[in-house]
């Protein structure tokens, strides 16, 4: 079957190929991979609002969110970028399991562990006790 | 000679016979043994266990090394019929012993109180499962006990010649650098830099209790840190000042502030009971009086 070319076009009847390489078009207008591309966007959108739903009604999460970074600065190390922190200096309680076995150790008790400051007698210091009382 | 810091005072560790690389470890040794031991026994820190004991409203748990301590005092109060008796913390307090001695910084205006009387003996303690029960009255301080305990754990460490001081805490071994016993300056509690007698000490132990050194003012009048148990208020006896000479620094400690607080004539009476120990009293009247085992240095 041939065309006119100057015959002008009309909407195509439904079962009636197009134009030549087209694919078939449906009685709402639209073509199968439009179609398909509005199915998938329905599907997402119910989707998405069921999560929504499902979420909003759910029991509040076992572990609290992290509370928020505190808002005085972190000190960084001399060698390290300027947005990091050394994580002693964060005031916030640590996100980690300790391993079994292994305990957490304050820094105060790690700090008392570090040798009192010895100094050295003089030697014109006569080794002799003085009695007092402290 | 090497000296460090630590319970508020200086201390001084000495070992003529070893090199200087090993006379500083055992410094650094005897250090960490002063360390450990006011960590767990400072009544004046927040994170020591007797902090916490002091604190607890129930039963707790006590380290095996505090409750050694614990039983060790009782056998203390025990001997000495309470005149020794480390239940004062709520008496130091209350006379303005409320926090870590520095010259001025207990001074206050207001008058001190009297606490309730507390016994060290109504501190129940269950061995077995090193359990304490605190009643609520009663505060702990263990600070010339410990500071005794130290000192021969320190010692134990130390060559047979060897001298650890600990603001006047001392353990002596051997007969000292000149083999003619180590020389001990007995002060003058009314001016330091006075000496009243020199003492020679062979392998033993001295300690002092005078107030002279931690005394402060208050609305009262002075008050010192040298607590009678049996009134709950500063020691008031006939005597300006005490020099114990024991077979160990612990016992020299309790020997001194039993001595001080009962007085002159009870202490020449108690101490002469005992072989192995002398003792060197200053009445607050200027006289000297010396009992029992010591040897007074020629002048």
């Amino acid at each position: 079957m041939t065309t006119d070319p100057t015959r002008p076009v009309s909407p195509r009847e439904p079962g009636t190929k197009g134009p030549s390489g087209t694919k078939p078009q449906l009685g709402s207008g639209l073509t199968s991979m439009e179609l398909r591309f509005h199915v998938i966007t329905v599907l997402a959108a119910v989707y998405l609002v069921s999560w929504r739903v499902i979420t909003a009604g759910s029991a509040p999460p076992a572990d609290p969110p992290p509370p928020p970074m505190p808002s005085a600065p972190a000190i960084p190390r001399q060698d390290t970028p300027a947005s990091t922190a050394r994580i002693d200096g964060v005031a916030r309680r640590p996100w980690y399991t300790v391993p079994a076995g292994w305990h957490v150790v304050d820094w105060d008790s790690v700090r008392a562990l570090a040798p009192r400051k010895l100094e050295r007698a003089p030697a014109s210091r006569p080794v002799r006790v003085r009695t007092r009382s402290s | 000679m090497w000296t460090f810091q630590a319970m508020n005072t200086e201390v001084t560790v000495s070992a003529p016979a070893l090199g200087d690389p090993a006379e500083r470890t055992l410094a650094v040794d005897v250090a960490a043994l002063f360390e450990q031991a006011e960590r767990r026994f400072s009544r004046f820190r927040e994170d020591s266990e007797l902090t916490q004991l002091n604190r607890a409203t129930d039963a707790i748990t006590v380290s095996p090394e505090m409750l050694e301590v614990l039983v060790q005092a009782r056998s203390h109060v025990d001997h000495t019929d309470g005149v020794f008796d480390p239940a004062i913390g709520a008496a130091l307090i209350a006379a303005g012993y409320d926090r870590s001695f520095a010259p001025g910084a207990l001074d206050r205006a207001a008058a001190t109180t009297a606490a309730p009387r507390a016994r060290f003996s109504d501190l129940a303690i269950d061995v077995q499962h090193r359990q304490v029960r605190r009643p609520p009255h009663l505060q702990i301080d263990l600070g010339g006990l410990v500071k005794g305990r130290t000192v021969d754990r320190a010692a134990s460490l130390a060559p047979s010649l060897a001298m650890i001081d600990a603001g006047g805490d001392v353990a002596l071994r051997g007969a000292g650098p000149d083999d003619a016993g180590w020389l001990v300056d007995v002060e003058d509690p009314a001016d330091a830099r006075r000496v009243l007698m020199t003492l020679r000490v062979r392998g033993r132990c001295v300690a002092t209790s005078a107030p002279n050194r931690r005394s402060w003012r208050t609305g009262s009048g002075s008050a010192h840190h040298l607590i009678d148990p049996r009134t709950g208020r500063p020691a008031d006896s006939d005597l300006a000042q005490v020099t114990m000479i024991a077979p160990t620094t612990e016992e020299a400690e309790v020997l001194a502030k039993v001595a001080f607080v009962l007085g002159a004539a009870a202490a020449t009476h108690v101490l002469a009971q005992r072989a192995d120990v002398g003792a060197v009293l200053v009445l607050r009247d200027g006289l000297l009086r010396v009992v029992g085992d010591v040897e007074v240095a020629d002048a």
